[in-house]
C-alpha cells in the first residue's frame, strides 16, 4: 500500500500525528458494522495499524521509538564470596524504554520494599547465579531436576511478586544463557523453558526483543534436534558429552567427533552455542582440519562416524531406538564435568582468563577457535555491537550482545535482493515460478562463485536476478560464506492479502523475512538502475 | 428487545439497557443474583435458583450445579431419573432469567447477548449458544466477559483517554483483559485467562484441606449431603473472612462433629497454588499488549471471587499498587452485556461508543519444517492467527506438500500457543486432495476466518484448480448436531419451570428444610413446627394470609440461618 492510501483511507494528509489518527480511526470505526461489513473492518483496521506505525515514526510526533530510554546500569560482584566456577557474566546496561506520558499515579516500585523492579530482579538473579555456582562446585551440574527446583525456587521469591520484576528476572536468565554455555546450562536450558514457560508459550519470549528471537530459534532447533535421523542425533549427542569432558581429544576421538560438531554448529547454531562451548567446538573443528589426511584417513577405517544405516532389519530399528533415547537423556542433562571444575579450569592456561562464549576474543587462540565455529556455523557470529535493539523493554545495551539468529539477516537481505528486481508481471502465466542461486563469498563478503541451479524460465527475470544479487555485494560479516537462494512465487487468480487488492507486484519470496534494521542492509546507493 | 445475560458457574444474572442506562433485572424472589443452580421438584417442575442452592444440600440427587465447567464437553448430569447435558442444564437457568425479564419488562423476550469467559474455546462457546437456543433464545452474540465488564466500567469514562486491565476471577473461570480507551473507542489489546480456575476451587480446596486436618472419615466423601453441608459452610467462612479475622468450620455427620479454624494467613496458605496460578494470564495479557505495570491508570476487578482479600492483595502485589474497588464484581459483566444489548440496538445514548475484541487463542496448522535439504522435522505448529488479533479477521497462507507427487494434503487445525502441534487443541481435520505434480505445483491455500463471537471457519483452496473445500468444526466430542438440539428441545419443552408467583414460597420452603437438615434437638423440633404450620398457611390458598405469614416465616429462618443457631458455642462448664 502506498504510503498515502492508508491516509487517505482515514481522510487524513502527511500533516497527521498519532492523534489526529486515533482520532480519524475512531471517527470512521463508528461508521462501520464490524459484524456486517468483515472485509471493510480489516480493511480500515489495516489502514490504522500503518497509518500509525508511520506517525510515530515519523521524527516530528513520534514520542517513543523504544531509543529514547533511561537506563540503568549494574555492575556485577567484583569478587565473587564464593569459588565460583560459573564466571560472573560482563552484564551489560539494561534499558528500560519510557513512555512519553507514563501514568499520573504509577508508583513504579514495590509496596512493600520500596525497590524498583529491576533491582528487586537483580538481586534475586544475584542469588540465583551464587546457587547456580555451588549447584556446580557440588558437581551437580547435569541434575536437570536440581536445578529446576533452583530456579522455581527463586522465582517464588517474595521479591519477585511484582510482575514485571519477574519478566526482568527471565530476562536476567535468558541472557545468562544467551552468553554462552558454562557448566550445568545444559540443565538450566531445559529447567528455564519449563519454569518460565517457554516451552508451552510460543510467544512468550517475543518481548525480549533479539534475545527472544534468539532463545525461540534454539527452542525450536532443539525441538528439530530430537526428530533428526537416530544415527545423527546419536552421533551428535556423544560429540558433545565428549566435549563436555575436561580431558583434550586424541586424533581418532577429533576425526570421530569433529563433523558431528559441524553438523551441530551448521543444523543447531544457537541451541548449540547454549548447551557446548562455541570455543571449544571451533578448536576442535581447526584441530581436526590441522591433523594430516593420511591420518584422518586412517582412523576413518578403524573406526567409522555412524552414518544411515542402510541394511535394514527390524533389530537394529529397535537398538537405535534405545540408544536414541538414552542418548538424548545424556546430552540434555548427564553431569559431565567432573566436580568443582568446568573443563576451562582444567585446561586453560594461566594465561588465558576464562571468557563467556560470545565475548570479544581476547588471544590469539581463541580468535582463531571463534573463527573455527563461526565458519562452521556459517551464520551464527556477529560482531558486539553493530546492532540496534529495539522492541524490548528489557533490551540490554550493545555492550554485550548473544550471538544473534542470522537468520533474519539473511532473510532481509534475500529480501532486498529480491524487492530490486522490476519486473513486468501482468503477462506471466498463472503457475508456480523458482530460481535458486548457489553463491559463494569470500572473506571480504565478495562473491566468488554465482551458480544458477534452477532457472524460472521467465524472458529477463533470471538476469535481473543475478544482477541484482551482484549488486549486493559486498556482503555483510553476517552472511553466510555459502548460501543457497531460494525465491518461489505464485501467479494466481485469487486475491491473497485480506481485503486489498493486489497489484500485480513481486510477491514476497518463501524465505521467511524477518525485519532487520534498515541500516544493516547493503546500502541502498548499490541499487542497480531499473 | 435484546437483553444481556451473564451465564456464570456459581452465579447469573440478567440485565436491559433502557432510557439511557444499564438496569439489573431481579428475579421471581427479589434478587439480581439467580444462584446456577437447577434442582427437580416433587411435583416435577424446574427449580432455579436459590431454591435449588438449598435444595443442594437436602436433596443432591435431584440437583445440579457448576456445571458450566462442562460446556462443551459430552458429560452428562443425572438429576433423578434423567440426565441431562451442561447445555441442557444452562438452557433452564437462561429460561428463568427470560421469564424474570418478561415479567419486569412487560414484552416477549426473544434475542439476548450472553457472556463467555474470553478464553472459552470454540467448543464452548458453541455450546453455550446451543443453550440459548434450546432456551428458545436468539443468541445475538457471545461477548467476553471481561470486555462486558470493561464496558460497564468505561462507558461512564467514554470522554477521556485512559488504559486499564479487567481482572476477572469468576465462580469457575479466570480471565484478564487489558483494554485502551480513546476517542470513545474500547479496543481490547489483549486477552488471557484460565478456564479451569474460579471460585469454586478455592472452596474445593478448603474441603479437601478440612478432610486431612480434622480427621473426618474418607468415606464420607462419598455422602453427597454431607459434602454439600460442608461446601456450604466452606463456602460461607471463605466469605465470612472478608470481614472478621478468623472463622470456625464446622460440619457433623453420623453423630460426630469436625470442626476447622481458619484464618486469613491458613487460607492464603493453602490457596497459594491457586493463587500462583492467577500470575501466568496476566503476565501474558501484559507481554502481548506490551505494556508495563507502571502504564497501566487502573485495575478493574470483576468476578464475585475477587472479594476475597488473598485475591485483592495478590493483585495488590503483582501490580505494587492497589486495584480500583468502586464496582460491585458480582454486577460488572452482567452490566456490560446491557451496555453491548443496547450498542446492538443502536441506542442514541451509545451513539459514540464502539468496541473491538480480540480472538485470545492463536488458530493454526500443523506443519514440517526443513531441517536441510534432505531432511524435515515434524509436527511444529504454524499460526495462521496470531493470539490477539482484532476480531473480525480473516487470514490466508500457503502450504505445499513435503514431497513431489504426493497426492493428498492433510490439514489439522489446533487451537493453542505450544510451539509442538500435538500439545495444542486438535479442533478438526481437512483432507485435501492434490495433483499428482511436482510439489511446487501443488500449493494450497488455507483461509482462517474468525467472527465476533470467536467462531471459527477454515477454508482450503488448491491454486492450480481453484477449487475450494470448507472444514466444518462438527462430529467432535463435545459438540450437538443440529437434529440433536431440535430433537433436545423438544425433550426441554415439556419441563416446566415452577410457576413465578408461587417461587418465593417456594424458596422459603427450600430454605426452611435445608435449615431443617442442619439443626439439633430442640431447635430443630421447634423449626418443624414452624414449617407445618407455614405449610397449612400455604395450603389455604389466601393470598393476603399467605403473604402476611410469608413475612413472619422468613424473619424467623433468618434467625434460625445465623451463625450461633447453626455453629452453636460451645457449651460452657
Amino acid at each position: 500500500m502506498h504510503a498515502t492510501a492508508f491516509l487517505h483511507r482515514l481522510g487524513l494528509d502527511h500533516a497527521a500525528d498519532e492523534r489526529a489518527v486515533k482520532r480519524a480511526y475512531a471517527r470512521e470505526l463508528k461508521q462501520i458494522d464490524q459484524e456486517q461489513d468483515a472485509a471493510g473492518f480489516q480493511m480500515l483496521r489495516h489502514a490504522y495499524e500503518m497509518a500509525l506505525d508511520w506517525a510515530r515514526r515519523k521524527p516530528a510526533g513520534g514520542h517513543d521509538q523504544g531509543s529514547a530510554g533511561e537506563s540503568l546500569s549494574f555492575a556485577p560482584p567484583a569478587t565473587p564470596p564464593v569459588p565460583v566456577v560459573v564466571t560472573p557474566q560482563v552484564v551489560p546496561e539494561l534499558r528500560i524504554r519510557q513512555r512519553a506520558a507514563p501514568a499520573p499515579q504509577a508508583p513504579a516500585r514495590d509496596a512493600d520494599t520500596g525497590d524498583s523492579p529491576a533491582e528487586l530482579a537483580q538481586a534475586v538473579f544475584d542469588d540465583f547465579h551464587m546457587a547456580c555456582a555451588a549447584l556446580v562446585a557440588k558437581g551437580r551440574a547435569g541434575d536437570g531436576l536440581a536445578w529446576r527446583r533452583q530456579l522455581q525456587a527463586s522465582l517464588d521469591d517474595e521479591r519477585l511478586l511484582n510482575i514485571a520484576a519477574r519478566a526482568h528476572f527471565e530476562f536476567y536468565v535468558g541472557r545468562l544463557l544467551a552468553n554462552g554455555w558454562r557448566s550445568g546450562h545444559e540443565s538450566l536450558f531445559p529447567a528455564a523453558r519449563q519454569v518460565f514457560g517457554w516451552e508451552k508459550d510460543r510467544r512468550r519470549l517475543d518481548e525480549f526483543g533479539q534475545l527472544g528471537a534468539w532463545l525461540n530459534q534454539a527452542i525450536d532447533e532443539c525441538a528439530m534436534f530430537e526428530q533428526q535421523d537416530g544415527a545423527d542425533t546419536n552421533a551428535q549427542a556423544d560429540a558433545i558429552l565428549r566435549l563436555r569432558e575436561a580431558a583434550e581429544p586424541g586424533a581418532r576421538e577429533l576425526v570421530l567427533h569433529a563433523p558431528h560438531l559441524r553438523n551441530m554448529a551448521e543444523r543447531f547454531p544457537a541451541w548449540t552455542a547454549i548447551i557446548a562451548s562455541t570455543e571449544r567446538i571451533g578448536e576442535w573443528i581447526a584441530r581436526e582440519q590441522a591433523l594430516p589426511k593420511w591420518r584422518r584417513r586412517k582412523v576413518k577405517r578403524v573406526a567409522p562416524p555412524a552414518d544411515n544405516s542402510s541394511d535394514f532389519n527390524w533389530w537394529s530399528l529397535l537398538f537405535f531406538v534405545l540408544v536414541t533415547a538414552s542418548m538424548l537423556s545424556r546430552c540434555g542433562s548427564q553431569p559431565s564435568a567432573p566436580p568443582s571444575s568446568s573443563f576451562d579450569a582444567q585446561r586453560i592456561e594461566q594465561t588465558r582468563q576464562p571468557t563467556t562464549g560470545f565475548t570479544l576474543p581476547q588471544t590469539a587462540e581463541q580468535v582463531a577457535a571463534e573463527e573455527a565455529y563461526r565458519r562452521a556455523a556459517g551464520t551464527l557470529y556477529m560482531e558486539p555491537g553493530t546492532r540496534k535493539l529495539e522492541g524490548s523493554p528489557y533490551a540490554p545495551g550493545p555492550a554485550a550482545l548473544p550471538p544473534p539468529p542470522d537468520r533474519a539477516y539473511n532473510d532481509a537481505v534475500f529480501n532486498t535482493i529480491a524487492k530490486r528486481v522490476k519486473y513486468n508481471w501482468s503477462p506471466v502465466p498463472q503457475g508456480v515460478y523458482r530460481i535458486v542461486f548457489d553463491v559463494e563469498l569470500d572473506g571480504e563478503g565478495k562473491i566468488v562463485s554465482l551458480e544458477k541451479k534452477t532457472a524460472t524460465g521467465l524472458p529477463g527475470l533470471d538476469e535481473k536476478f543475478e544482477k541484482s544479487i551482484r549488486a549486493a555485494a559486498p556482503f555483510g560479516a553476517k552472511m553466510r560464506r555459502r548460501f543457497r537462494m531460494t525465491y518461489e512465487w505464485t501467479m494466481g487468480p485469487k486475491v491473497k492479502a485480506v481485503g486489498w487488492p493486489q497489484r500485480p507486484e513481486m510477491p514476497a519470496p518463501r524465505a521467511n523475512a524477518a525485519a532487520a534494521p534498515k541500516d544493516e542492509l547493503p546500502p541502498e546507493d548499490k541499487e542497480p538502475a531499473p | 428487545m435484546i437483553v444481556g445475560i451473564d451465564l456464570g458457574t456459581t452465579n447469573s444474572l440478567i440485565s436491559v439497557w433502557e432510557n439511557g442506562a444499564a438496569r439489573l433485572i431481579p428475579n421471581s424472589v427479589g434478587d439480581f443474583l439467580t444462584p446456577s443452580c437447577v434442582s427437580l421438584d416433587k411435583d416435577g417442575t424446574v427449580l432455579v435458583g436459590r431454591a435449588a442452592r438449598d435444595r443442594l444440600q437436602t436433596h443432591p440427587e435431584l440437583s445440579a450445579s457448576v456445571f458450566k465447567r462442562f460446556m462443551g464437553s459430552d458429560k452428562l448430569i443425572r438429576l433423578g431419573t434423567r440426565e441431562f447435558r451442561a447445555e441442557e442444564l444452562s438452557a433452564l437457568i437462561l429460561r428463568s432469567l427470560k421469564e424474570d425479564a418478561e415479567a419486569a419488562l412487560g414484552r416477549p423476550v426473544e434475542e439476548a447477548i450472553i457472556t463467555v469467559p474470553a478464553y472459552f474455546s470454540d467448543a464452548q462457546r458453541k455450546a453455550t449458544r446451543v443453550a440459548g437456543q434450546l432456551a428458545g433464545l436468539k443468541v445475538d452474540r457471545l461477548l467476553n466477559e471481561p470486555t462486558a465488564a470493561a464496558l460497564a466500567y468505561g462507558i461512564h469514562l467514554r470522554g477521556s483517554e485512559t488504559r486499564f486491565l479487567v481482572f476477572d476471577l469468576g465462580g469457575g473461570t479466570f480471565d484478564v483483559s487489558v483494554l485502551d480507551l480513546f476517542e470513545g473507542v474500547m479496543e481490547v489489546r489483549a486477552s488471557a485467562g484460565d478456564n479451569f480456575l474460579g471460585g469454586e476451587d478455592f472452596v474445593s480446596l478448603l474441603v479437601e484441606h478440612f478432610f486431612s486436618t480434622s480427621k473426618v472419615p474418607a468415606r464420607l466423601k462419598k455422602d453427597a449431603q454431607f459434602m454439600q453441608r460442608l461446601g456450604a459452610q466452606v463456602e460461607g467462612a471463605k466469605r465470612a473472612l472478608s470481614e472478621t479475622a478468623s472463622v470456625t468450620i464446622k460440619a457433623g455427620a453420623d453423630g460426630d462433629d469436625y470442626s476447622m479454624v481458619l484464618d486469613e494467613a491458613g487460607l492464603e496458605r493453602i490457596c497459594a497454588p491457586l493463587l500462583a496460578r492467577l500470575r501466568d494470564p496476566v503476565e501474558r495479557a501484559m507481554r502481548d499488549a506490551s505494556l508495563s505495570a507502571t502504564e497501566l491508570d487502573n485495575i478493574v476487578l470483576a468476578g464475585g471471587a475477587t472479594r476475597m482479600p488473598v485475591v485483592r492483595r495478590m493483585v495488590a502485589r503483582m501490580f505494587g499498587r492497589f486495584p480500583s474497588t468502586d464496582i460491585n464484581p458480582d454486577e460488572v459483566v452482567a452490566l456490560g452485556a446491557a451496555v453491548q444489548a443496547g450498542l446492538k440496538m443502536k441506542d442514541k445514548a451509545l451513539d459514540e461508543v464502539v468496541m473491538t475484541d480480540v480472538a485470545p487463542y492463536s488458530l493454526g496448522i500443523d506443519t514440517a519444517r526443513q531441517v536441510d535439504e534432505t531432511r524435515f522435522s515434524y509436527g511444529h505448529f504454524d499460526p495462521i492467527i496470531e493470539r490477539n488479533s482484532i476480531v473480525p479477521i480473516s487470514r490466508v497462507k500457503t502450504y505445499y506438500p513435503l514431497k513431489d507427487h504426493q497426492g493428498v494434503i492433510e490439514i489439522h487445525v489446533f487451537q493453542g500457543e505450544a510451539r509442538m502441534a500435538k500439545d495444542n487443541i486438535l479442533l478438526g481435520k481437512l483432507s485435501v486432495e492434490v495433483a499428482r505434480a511436482p510439489k511446487q505445483e501443488c500449493g494450497v491455500d488455507v483461509r482462517f476466518t474468525y467472527d465476533v463471537n470467536g467462531l471459527l471457519q477454515v477454508e482450503a483452496t488448491i491454486l492450480k484448480t481453484g477449487e475450494t473445500h470448507a472444514l466444518l468444526i462438527t462430529g467432535n466430542p463435545g459438540m450437538l448436531s443440529e437434529a440433536d438440539i431440535a430433537e433436545r428441545f423438544e425433550a426441554l419443552k415439556e419441563l416446566k419451570i415452577h410457576p413465578r408467583d408461587k417461587m418465593e414460597n417456594r424458596t422459603l420452603m427450600a430454605r426452611a428444610e435445608r435449615l431443617y437438615q442442619q439443626l439439633r434437638g430442640h431447635l430443630r423440633e421447634g423449626l418443624g413446627d414452624h414449617i407445618l404450620r407455614f405449610e397449612t398457611v400455604l395450603n389455604s390458598q389466601e393470598p393476603r394470609r399467605i403473604a402476611l405469614e410469608a413475612r413472619a416465616f422468613e424473619a424467623m429462618l433468618d434467625e434460625y440461618d445465623s451463625e450461633k443457631f447453626i455453629n452453636p458455642p460451645e457449651p460452657l462448664h
